[in-house]
């Protein structure tokens, strides 16, 4: 009878760690190891010179994280099928040439090295994109500040104030031909700081001479009818409206029609004192610092690019491997490459840019 | 986007399907000693199904080249490259399933006591298969280095079970 309690719990128990023992374990790969591939990365545009970025690709089971740029590859250009010469080595996998390509040419690379295998990949450089009208629109959005009294955050009585843009584009797109498009914008801001000295409270003085900044960065914005399902357990539900930095665009739906694009962009205004004011005694309030602008200007450029196909399929694929709900069950997304025997992308966009000083 | 000319699902290359097994042989073999008591077994093996693996990976440029701050990016985003849909075959798959059947007639018919273990030897069969990382210390750097590695992630393992059955 002992006997058999000890066989009872002895096969219990092995019941139990064969059930809960993890459903998981390492493997090995049996597969093929795949030899690395020249990875090419370069957009190309007629308002400048041809660059692309050379690297390898890196097997997934490899513990080296570091990139192996490709600093001796012999890239030669063609142009419309005519040589046109080689690239020239810059640095960090960067190559460039002097060659400034034209609308409609089409730019073909050739490029071996001696360690990988050699690639190719062509592009035609896709004509100006057609803005029908440019529209504006501005209004001033105001928010109450609140702060944090310790406890809640309370209502201060003084207000923030924003300016919203709203641009609306329209397309006038050329029939029978497929186009694509990216939408970018572009903040320029201009700040002067006239000569100052500031005395320091514990003595000295700094002195700053007249200076003039000027910076460009791109802006995230949200373009209307652009809405993606969540990434969310209920994705397939949930709507968001997400903002990017840029959007790229098939004519499928519009072909040979005018299509118009709608975007509202927040900033602040550059009016100096116009950020931040107290509505009761209708003073501004500017944070004053030792070091404050005398004037400063914003400029808005809207850059509606006519893509090439090959760059619209890159963009569309990378973002929808971006945006896939991962689960064990989800498909991947492959990336797309016009790439012959390497990956990455040879794409050409050409630039239609709006500039909009900003009030 | 991907039915449609030139935009076709693994770029309009031929892809093995899923459940492309080229092999799948059963084994059954069935014994009564009496009419009070049976054994059955069977063997499955076929080869594994096929999965979706990035096999390599690479570095695009940041678009658009430049950050928030006007500088030109220096650094690059990762991406998955994924030579085609379904490129890698999984281990194979192979089981063990055992039965033993307790019949005996009663007043009104016939009961059956069944005693079954399915995957009998509990082989970890391919679910799903994807990589992951470990990070493991290095006493030599005094820092935790990465080790990449490929898991298989199984389901039923061995799985006892016992019936009761009546016939009339």
């Amino acid at each position: 009878m002992q006997i058999n309690k000890i066989y009872h719990k002895i096969f219990a128990s092995a019941m139990l760690i064969l059930l809960m023992a993890s459903c998981e374990k390492e493997i090995k790969f049996n597969g093929d190891i795949v030899q690395p591939m020249m990875v090419v990365n370069g957009l190309i545009t007629p308002d400048s010179t041809i660059r692309i970025h050379l690297s390898k690709s890196r097997f997934f089971l490899s513990n080296n994280e570091k990139t192996e740029d490709i600093p001796n590859a012999a890239i030669d250009i063609y142009i419309n099928g005519q040589a046109k010469g080689k690239m020239q080595y810059k640095e960090s996998g960067i190559y460039t040439s002097s060659i400034r390509p034209s609308i409609n040419d089409t730019v073909k690379l050739v490029i071996a090295d001696t360690d990988i295998q050699g690639v190719q990949s062509e592009v035609v450089i896709p004509r100006q994109s057609i803005l029908q009208s440019v529209d504006t629109a501005t209004q001033t959005i105001r928010n109450e500040i609140y702060e944090f009294d310790g406890y809640n955050m309370v209502p201060t009585g003084r207000y923030s104030y924003m300016k919203e843009l709203t641009v609306k584009l329209t397309i006038k797109d050329p029939p029978a031909i497929e186009n694509f498009y990216r939408l970018n914008i572009k903040m320029r801001t201009q700040m002067h700081y006239p000569d100052t000295t500031y005395t320091w409270e514990g003595g000295g003085e700094t002195h700053y001479a007249d200076t003039t900044v000027v910076w460009e960065e791109y802006e995230y914005f949200y373009l209307e009818g652009t809405e993606t399902p969540n990434e969310s357990l209920l994705g397939f539900i949930d709507i968001i409206n997400s903002s990017a930095y840029s959007y790229t665009i098939t004519d499928e739906f519009f072909d040979g029609k005018d299509k118009t694009l709608k975007f509202k962009f927040l900033y602040t205004s550059p009016k100096i004192g116009d950020s931040t004011g107290s509505e009761e005694d209708g003073e501004n309030y500017y944070p004053t610092t030792f070091r404050t602008p005398d004037s400063q200007s914003k400029q808005l450029t809207v850059n509606l690019q006519s893509i090439s196909k090959e760059m619209y399929l890159y963009f569309k694929t990378k973002e929808n491997a971006d945006n896939v709900f991962d689960t064990f069950f989800t498909e991947p997304v492959q990336i797309y490459s016009n790439i012959k025997n390497g990956m990455g992308v040879l794409g050409a966009y050409t630039n239609k840019e709006i500039k909009i000083e900003l009030p | 986007m991907f039915n449609r000319p030139g935009q076709e699902l693994n770029f309009g290359e031929v892809f093995p399907a899923k459940y492309d097994r080229r092999h799948d042989v059963s084994i059954v073999v069935s014994h009564k000693f009496s009419d009070r008591f049976d054994i059955a077994g069977t063997w499955v093996f076929a080869t594994g199904n096929t999965g979706t693996l990035a096999l390599q990976s690479f570095i695009a440029l940041q678009e658009p080249e430049y950050n928030r701050y006007g500088q030109i990016v220096s650094t690059y985003e990762n991406l998955d490259y994924i030579s085609g849909r379904n490129n890698y075959r999984f281990n194979s798959y192979h089981r063990l399933d055992l039965g033993m059947n307790f019949h005996k007639k009663k007043k009104y018919g016939t009961r059956t006591w069944n005693i079954s273990v399915y995957n009998a030897y509990s082989n970890n069969n391919p679910f799903l298969v994807m990589p992951t990382e470990d990070y493991d210390w290095n006493p030599a750097t005094n820092m935790y280095e990465v080790r990449k590695k490929l898991i298989q992630v199984s389901i039923f393992p061995i799985i006892p079970s016992i019936s009761y059955s009546y016939k009339w």
